[in-house]
């Protein structure tokens, strides 16, 4: 590993045409800040059209992490891909409404499942190499293959590091 | 739930001094706990963790340095969480227009503090210090 271990970084991976990203930590200024660096670059080197950003283990996001969140999905539409929230906490919901951060043209969703449903028509037909070796069933596997992204995070994470 | 007013509350206090990024989460993240310790249910326990970084960040930014004091608080048969953000910055010149929303001097988006009140029930801004802001926000079970 690199030195730079202190900062947990959040694992992403390609999943039937979208970049997943499962947010895992609890956010502060610099992990939100490198998600949206990581989240650039793989779309830059990869081209994918879709991206999940899922926020259903993250408890608190204030004014600075929602904008910057938001602010994420707008850059991501400028490198030309559609980016869907998915598993905002109630709490989190209410807060980011009470702190008026702008998030009117976010797309959003309950689960990373109906966040892929939605991105399926925006990424088209598949055929990216990554997703054959992943893909086991098309149907019924959303737990485990949720797993494979966080144990086949890492790979996708080194790659990213070593761009940076 | 059993009746509160009958058990005398050890009053728990949790003092975080804010000088980087990284306290504001701290901060954030001993609201939350003392606000589930309080007796809030989830939903309003990210409310008041998500005021608490507000007001710290809003200590980092413009102050520097400062602390944030998380107090379980009662009065009479309620129960609460109080929050004193304290800083020896410059202070804000304009309370009116910082409470709007839009106002930022730092470059940040100046939403923090109106976002802070509107997530708490009761929001006080000691204006009559020379140097430095306090802030208290109370919110109740």
């Amino acid at each position: 590993m690199e030195e730079k271990t202190a900062l947990p970084r959040v694992a992403m991976h390609i999943m039937r045409g979208c970049l997943v990203v499962p947010v895992q930590v609890e956010l502060d200024d610099k992990s939100v800040i490198q998600i949206q660096k990581d989240i650039l670059e793989k779309l830059k080197t990869t081209g994918t059209k879709g991206v999940i950003i899922d926020v259903s283990a993250v408890e608190i996001i204030d004014s600075f992490l929602g904008k910057t969140l938001s602010d994420t999905a707008r850059m991501a539409a400028m490198l030309g891909a559609t980016t869907v929230f998915t598993g905002f906490k109630p709490g989190v919901a209410a807060s980011l409404i009470d702190l008026d951060v702008e998030l009117g043209d976010i797309q959003t969703a309950m689960t990373v499942e109906e966040g892929l449903l939605i991105l399926k028509p925006i990424v088209g037909p598949q055929e990216l190499p990554e997703e054959i070796e992943k893909e086991t069933d098309e149907e019924g596997v959303e737990a485990e293959q949720i797993e494979q992204i966080e144990e086949g995070g890492d790979e996708t994470l080194e790659d990213a590091e070593d761009e940076t | 739930m059993k009746p509160l007013r009958m058990q005398k509350m050890k009053h728990k206090t949790k003092q975080i001094a804010i000088s980087d990024e990284i306290d504001i989460a701290k901060a954030a993240s001993n609201a939350r706990i003392l606000a589930e310790e309080a007796g809030f249910k989830q939903t309003e326990q990210f409310m008041v963790a998500t005021a608490v970084s507000e007001l710290a960040r809003n200590i980092y930014t413009y102050a520097m340095k400062g602390e944030i004091t998380i107090k379980i608080i009662e009065r009479k048969a309620k129960r609460g969480i109080e929050i004193v953000a304290e800083d020896y910055g410059p202070g804000i010149k304009d309370i009116a227009q910082a409470m709007k929303g839009q106002f930022s001097t730092s470059g940040s988006l100046g939403l923090g503090l109106s976002g802070a009140k509107r997530l708490m029930d009761e929001f006080i801004v000691d204006t009559e210090r020379k140097r430095g802001t306090k802030i208290i926000v109370r919110k109740w079970v």
